[in-house]
């Protein structure tokens, strides 16, 4: 079997995911103003917008953003596009 | 009729982003190589084999990308081509190691429905329900 479908169980984690509340009720509130861009929050504070998600992630040091949120803001075209 | 009762000991409500994007979605850590990405809402898919992820969050957690398993990935529309790694997730008080495959493209949006969390790494470590009218989703690991 490939490695990487041996299945390993879930454990409790000793570094749970933060909770991101914070984060979130940032990007309700302020998002209409990015989208079209990736937004990297942090607690309430925007660390970077950008179209890109690669040069979102070029901005922002390693250590900051590894404690942050990042999310896409759907502009009013994209939000025509169904998912399948 | 039968009556079936499961029990969970997690919610999620995704409610407060539904307006940036029609999804089933959960918040979700990488991690790999002492690096971690930073916390991602990826969509839940119980119509994708795997779990899979843009090739940004390959090369933020410092996997050589081609090293992985190679899969070739259907979609309705055609094929593209991804390759598995093992890494660890972390989703609320939990973590646990999966083999997730990364694709070769980038997450472009609007494209977040291609970052999924699918049924091999996701739905066959936890039992999952999902009440879409109250936007929440219902988790029980499978320890």
């Amino acid at each position: 079997m490939s490695k990487s479908l041996v299945k390993h169980p879930v454990k409790k984690s000793a570094h749970p995911v933060r909770d991101h509340t914070q984060e979130w009720a940032w990007i309700a509130k302020h998002g209409d103003a990015y989208r079209g861009q990736w937004v990297m929050v942090r607690y309430d504070r925007l660390l970077a917008a950008d179209p890109n998600i690669r040069s979102l992630l070029s901005r922002v040091p390693t250590a900051e953003a590894a404690d942050a949120v990042v999310w896409y803001l759907e502009t009013a075209e994209d939000e025509k596009m169904a998912v399948l | 009729m039968n009556a079936h009762a499961l029990e969970f000991s997690q919610a999620f409500n995704y409610t407060d982003l539904a307006r940036y994007g029609r999804g089933v979605f959960l918040e979700v850590t990488l991690v790999a190589n002492s690096h971690m990405t930073p916390t991602l809402r990826v969509r839940v898919d119980s119509a994708a084999s795997f779990c899979v992820l843009g090739r940004q969050w390959a090369d933020v957690l410092a996997l050589d990308w081609e090293a992985g398993d190679p899969v070739t990935i259907g979609t309705a529309t055609g094929t593209f081509s991804a390759y598995r790694h093992d890494i660890t997730i972390r989703l609320l008080d939990y973590e646990w190691t999966a083999g997730i495959a990364f694709a070769e493209w980038d997450t472009t949006p609007p494209s977040q429905a291609r970052d999924v969390l699918g049924l091999t790494g996701f739905f066959d470590h936890f039992l999952v329900a999902i009440d879409d009218l109250s936007e929440t989703i219902y988790l029980d690991p499978r320890f």
